[in-house]
């Protein structure tokens, strides 16, 4: 019934048709008809090749500091960090790295952007935080490439907002047991998003 | 399961009609006959519900994450409002909110864990609602939540109220859309306890707004509507 996403664009776009006839499709459940029974056994969508992705071990032991932290990654994946977090959201300005990698330790995903980075892009990798509740979104200087992605103990670097690993790697470790505390909060602590 | 409920419904007005007329060993045998069938669908049905675990695209698996991100707004709403209302009874309602919301966003993620599914889908968000990518209804926007915190006490009090209104509305709404488009009767079970939960909240949220000074349409036309309002939090 899906097709492979193979454009982060699709997050931005209004009801289809085809996905007004899944509602249809969906909502003749409400008739207790047998079809309905088929929905749950649909194969699942195809996800981008994570292959690409680095893994780092973060050493056990981290703090929680109250001081700058140097990083052995840009940006951080992992280790020490502050007591307080960064709200999840999209930021305007770059956040600091020991707030961020609290939020890492929460399972949040923290797509960082190269500051000259088109409006565009930008406004597409924003879309993103509409429906999800740990994503972090900030510029931040030096990147390797125009994108990077991180969660506690990976990251991936893509040239671009439609790049289809982005939706993957945020299915891969949104609030995901790879993080040391999955589930804990993103919010009502440091920073107000847009 | 629909199907199943309606039948043993039916079957009981069945059974009553026939208990008062004049043959009990028809009535019995016919009775004795309708209730098996019922058992054996319901048998059937809980059989599917058991082996048909809901997939990554499942209206399911939909709801789940999004009510979770949804559930997770309010709780952040309602702790930004603990933190700095002096007012017990509006403390106490916001207590409820984070426990019990809390408390269901954890019941959700067990499902997820338990169905195998990741807590985001490279599927967008409200695509199980025929709404894919758009904003879930209620949500408020981070600026408006940050003013839970930044605004003067009173203000914020308000403030607060006017957002777990429109939150709870949206809610419910995403609670209805689902319930009848689900299989899985733990997922109906919740969403049928967030309708009646946060319905009856809104009412007691109105209410509170109104003690403030301050009139929410939906006092003038909904409420009065419903019938029924609550003069104490309620669970939910």
């Amino acid at each position: 019934m899906e097709t492979p996403r193979n454009s982060g664009r699709l997050w931005v776009m209004r009801p289809s048709r085809r996905h007004l006839l899944a509602a249809a499709l969906a909502s003749t459940c409400a008739a207790g008809l047998a079809a309905c029974s088929g929905s749950s056994s649909t194969p699942p969508t195809t996800r981008a090749d994570l292959g690409a992705v680095q893994r780092f071990e973060i050493p056990a032991g981290w703090r929680h500091v109250g001081t700058p932290v140097s990083y052995p990654q840009s940006p951080p994946v992992g280790g020490d960090h502050n007591g307080a977090w960064q709200n999840c959201g999209a930021y305007a300005e770059p956040v600091p790295n020991e707030f961020a990698v609290h939020s890492l330790e929460h399972g949040a995903v923290w797509i960082t952007h190269g500051p000259d980075l088109t409006v565009a892009e930008v406004t597409a990798l924003r879309s993103r935080t509409a429906g999800l509740s740990h994503l972090l979104i900030s510029p931040y200087e030096g990147l390797r490439s125009p994108i990077v992605l991180s969660a506690w103990g990976a990251q991936l670097a893509v040239d671009s907002a439609s790049d289809p690993r982005i939706d993957a790697f945020i299915s891969e470790f949104h609030r995901s047991a790879a993080s040391p505390e999955p589930n804990a909060a993103c919010s009502n602590a440091i920073g107000v998003p847009l | 399961m629909t199907a199943a409920v309606g039948l043993g419904g039916a079957s009981e007005r069945v059974v009553a009609s026939l208990g008062r007329r004049r043959s009990p060993a028809l009535a019995i045998t016919l009775g004795l006959g309708i209730v098996v069938g019922a058992a054996a669908v319901l048998a059937f049905d809980g059989g599917r519900a058991d082996v048909a675990t809901p997939n990554d695209q499942s209206v399911e698996a939909g709801f789940a994450r999004d009510m979770i991100v949804h559930h997770t707004q309010a709780v952040e709403l309602a702790d930004r409002l603990r933190r700095r209302t002096a007012d017990e009874g509006l403390a106490l309602i916001a207590t409820d909110m984070v426990l019990t919301q809390q408390t269901q966003i954890g019941r959700m993620l067990g499902w997820l864990d338990q169905w195998e599914l990741k807590s985001a889908s490279v599927r967008p968000p409200m695509a199980w609602m025929g709404m894919a990518g758009e904003a879930m209804p209620g949500m408020a926007r981070p600026p408006e939540v940050a003013e839970v915190s930044s605004l003067p006490v009173a203000a914020a009090e308000v403030r607060f109220l006017e957002l777990m209104i429109a939150h709870h509305l949206g809610g419910v709404t995403m609670a209805e859309a689902a319930v009848d488009r689900m299989n899985d009767r733990h997922a109906r079970a919740l969403a049928r306890q967030v309708i009646a939960g946060q319905t009856s909240e809104i009412d007691v949220l109105v209410m509170e707004l109104n003690e403030r000074g301050v009139q929410h349409p939906r006092a003038d036309s909904e409420q009065s509507a419903t019938g029924h309002a609550h003069p104490s939090p309620t669970g939910g």
